[in-house]
């Protein structure tokens, strides 16, 4: 299998929707003359021309809402945010119209629609570009939220999205676009609501997603060569909805449940994790159920504190021992 | 407002416990936090402070009466308060089993001290349940706590204990008393492999050998023998530390195949690093004794033998991370065992100040009983007593035990010289089940190496 990079399968994801249905139609900052910040929609606008890969204004709402209405209206539209971070201006037509039309029509409109949001920490962005928020989208009823976390997924997370009817958020985190992985040529899709075992284990599950996802596989290997343990590592792939099933079976297994993400641990998504399974399945829990998550504090500028803000492999090597009982 | 004063839990394994004395006699004032009565159990004895101010209106168990924890003990209210309803005998809640009784007002409950030591009576909710703590019609409305003990055993003999879920969970389904273990979790708490060894040990135990065994040993019961010429003796039933010791003593030579290996090192290095370090200590405050040295030493032998700090129940091995010293102690009517946890990873100072510490409350038998679990290893020192050398026996789980006898000078060949050297024996008692001679030798091997040389601790 080829390798490629994760934004160069998320352009693929886009070619191959865009000349499968001519619906789809892409918009956002820099999308057709720069090719997108990270080159994940580099050639685009020269195979489908600058109608269907529209440059914008810098103004998130109208860029939200504009899709929100075409979608509407009938077509497919996949809208950048150029960073997660701005997804704070269209607040309103994210959380009252995006995520609520379906509903409150009755469900006699559908909302295909797919927000583009490269989310995480890269290279000193600093405070107002480092974030991820994915936590307050799993809040908000009536949205999709996939977190993909290498290319092969990037690109079947990307094509399922855009035949999804529903919103989706799509959460690419700006340190994996330039990381390669085999991705099959053609027709990939990674179901929505689905997660994976990426590695299998007996000892401690470790829950994880996104850009992290390569840290827990690193310290699952530690964790196995220096402290014979063995840990099975789930990918989520989708936030929302969650495969709590997947957990659950892992959990009962191995009686240990860490979660990590790079998003801050308070209020995150690994809250909500360590929550359900106590509430579900408790009585299998041989150990506290540990989170790892960033500290809670802005993202700094300063490499070495981004460094120390963020957690790392050791993190998680750390927190599987503590929760080792 | 009268308050109901019950036995309190001492410890994970306490189930019952002797009123040795009360403080204050019936119609006496006694304020909040002022010693009521004392408290003796198989491992230790506590006072017990009140838990309100009032007067002593009513004891149910006078002094010497040994009474089930969470049984009714005494009432304290304000001397003209109508305690009749107090007094009745509690209904036995027939239509209401113990597990889905609920919790008696948590003004009858003495606050939960979880050092144990002599400051609180600890209530455990689960013993709390019993009918006989509180009056029934005291109780608030039923049908809270239905599920917590459903299965084969009452609630109330796990309430208190401090267990993960799933060791929860594997003790219903095996029909073992959680508090009846002794967890291996942080600060003792109870997880899967205790109950898993349990589980596995109680499999063994039903072995015909061991049976056999006991059979032998309730033959020469000492009844029997007192009973043959009842003036040649003046018997008294075991009881207390002393029935407790003999059990595990009895256990541990009956059910381990024990094995003592001797070696005579040469201390003379070791007494003159102590020496050395002798006004340091002074600085510092601790007593410079032996035994501190000899804990840093072992336990830093220890981490290089694994498999000497391990608990071994013939199934299993339990290797341990860290070493958890014990130190025995000898205590009027017995002996105690307190734990030095993380000894490898302590300063000399700080073992000899937390062993004196220890020591002085174990022989005040105030230690608590997560002070005397999880020992990891025993060093028993008799040296001091003029013993040449012993055979310790091992403290279950643990896979090993090392006596200390007395120095005694001698001359010694060094090279072509005879020199005056100091030397002790030290006595290895090992489990054979969990190793061999060659792997115990091997530790004494690098405890004479580290006694001979103890700035090798510092590599």
């Amino acid at each position: 299998m080829r390798n490629i990079s994760f934004a160069e399968a998320t352009l693929e994801a886009m070619q191959e929707e865009m000349r499968r249905d001519g619906r789809v139609f892409v918009m956002g900052e820099d999308i057709a003359s720069q090719g997108g910040i990270f080159g994940q929609f580099k050639g685009l606008a020269e195979e489908f021309g600058r109608e269907r890969v529209r440059d914008t204004p810098i103004s998130e709402t109208a860029i939200v809402g504009a899709g929100i209405g075409a979608a509407l209206a009938g077509t497919i539209p996949v809208i950048d945010m150029h960073f997660a971070d701005f997804i704070g201006v269209a607040m309103d037509e994210v959380l009252n119209q995006m995520a609520k039309i379906r509903y409150m029509f009755g469900g006699q409109a559908t909302l295909p629609l797919v927000l583009r949001a490269p989310d995480g920490v890269t290279r000193s962005a600093a405070a107002q570009h480092s974030q991820s928020l994915e936590a307050m989208f799993l809040h908000i009823p009536g949205l999709k939220v996939v977190v993909p976390a290498n290319p092969a997924d990037a690109k079947g997370l990307l094509k399922a999205a855009i035949r999804d009817p529903n919103p989706v958020i799509y959460f690419e985190h700006k340190d994996l676009f330039r990381q390669k992985g085999p991705v099959p040529a053609g027709e990939v899709l990674t179901p929505i609501g689905q997660a994976a075992v990426v590695r299998a284990g007996r000892d401690v599950t470790i829950v994880s997603y996104s850009a992290m996802l390569g840290k827990v596989q690193k310290a699952a290997e530690i964790l196995a060569a220096e402290h014979q343990i063995d840990a099975e590592v789930i990918d989520l792939r989708t936030i929302v909805p969650m495969d709590m099933e997947t957990i659950y079976t892992s959990v009962k297994k191995t009686k240990r449940l860490v979660i990590a993400h790079e998003a801050v641990k308070v209020g995150g998504v690994g809250g909500e994790i360590a929550a359900a399974v106590s509430e579900h399945i408790l009585e299998y829990l041989d150990a506290p159920i540990i989170r790892v998550g960033a500290a809670y504090t802005p993202v700094p500028f300063s490499p070495p504190l981004e460094k120390r803000v963020i957690p790392q492999v050791e993190d998680v090597v750390h927190a599987v021992l503590s929760a080792r009982w | 407002m009268a308050h109901l004063i019950t036995m309190p839990k001492f410890g994970l394994t306490m189930t019952e416990g002797t009123v040795s004395h009360w403080y204050k006699a019936v119609g006496e004032r006694v304020e909040e936090g002022e010693v009521l009565f004392e408290v003796e159990t198989e491992k230790i004895s506590n006072e017990v402070e009140s838990p309100a101010a009032g007067v002593l209106r009513h004891i149910f168990a006078e002094a010497g009466v040994t009474a089930e924890v969470g049984a009714r003990l005494a009432i304290i209210a304000d001397e003209a308060e109508d305690i009749s309803e107090w007094l009745a005998e509690p209904q036995q809640a027939a239509d209401n089993n113990s597990a889905s009784a609920p919790n008696p007002p948590a003004e009858h409950a003495p606050p939960q001290d979880s050092t144990g030591g002599h400051a609180a009576a600890a209530l455990p909710a689960g013993e709390a349940r019993t009918a006989e703590t509180a009056p029934a019609e005291k109780l608030p409305a039923p049908g809270t706590a239905e599920e917590v003990g459903s299965g084969s055993l009452p609630a109330a003999t796990n309430g208190g204990v401090r267990a993960t879920p799933f060791a929860r969970k594997l003790a219903r389904q095996r029909g073992i008393a959680l508090d009846s273990l002794i967890g291996t979790g942080p600060q003792g708490i109870v997880v899967a492999r205790d109950v898993q060894a349990r589980a596995a040990d109680q499999a063994a135990s039903t072995s015909p050998g061991v049976a056999a065994a006991a059979a032998q040993a309730a033959s020469i019961a000492p009844e029997k023998v007192a009973a043959a010429d009842p003036n040649a003796w003046s018997g008294e039933a075991m009881k207390g530390m002393r029935k407790t010791i003999a059990e595990r003593m009895l256990a541990s030579w009956q059910q381990i195949p024990h094995v003592t290996l001797t070696r005579e090192i040469d201390v003379t290095p070791l007494l003159a690093a102590m020496a050395r370090l002798a006004p340091d200590a002074e600085r510092l405050g601790v007593r410079p004794g032996l035994t501190p040295f000899l804990i840093k030493l072992t336990a830093a032998a220890l981490r290089r033998h694994p498999e000497l700090h391990a608990w071994c129940d013939g199934q299993t091995i339990i290797r341990h991370q860290e070493v958890h010293m014990g130190v025995a102690v000898s205590v009027p009517g017995g002996l105690l065992v307190p734990v030095i946890r993380q000894a490898d990873r302590k300063e000399l100072s700080a073992i000899a100040r937390e062993l004196a510490e220890l020591s002085a409350r174990a022989r005040e038998q105030r230690l608590t009983a997560a002070e005397v679990q999880g020992g990891t290893f025993t060093i028993s020192n008799l040296g001091m007593m003029g013993v040449d050398g012993f055979t310790p026996l091992l403290n279950p789980p643990q896979t090993g035990i090392l006596g200390v006898g007395r120095i005694v000078e001698k001359p010694r060949f060094r090279g072509e010289q005879l020199e005056k050297r100091s030397l002790a024996v030290f006595s290895l008692s090992f489990d054979h089940r969990a190793m061999d001679g060659a792997e115990a030798a091997a530790f004494l091997q690098t405890l004479d190496s580290y006694i001979e040389e103890p700035l090798r601790l510092l590599m």
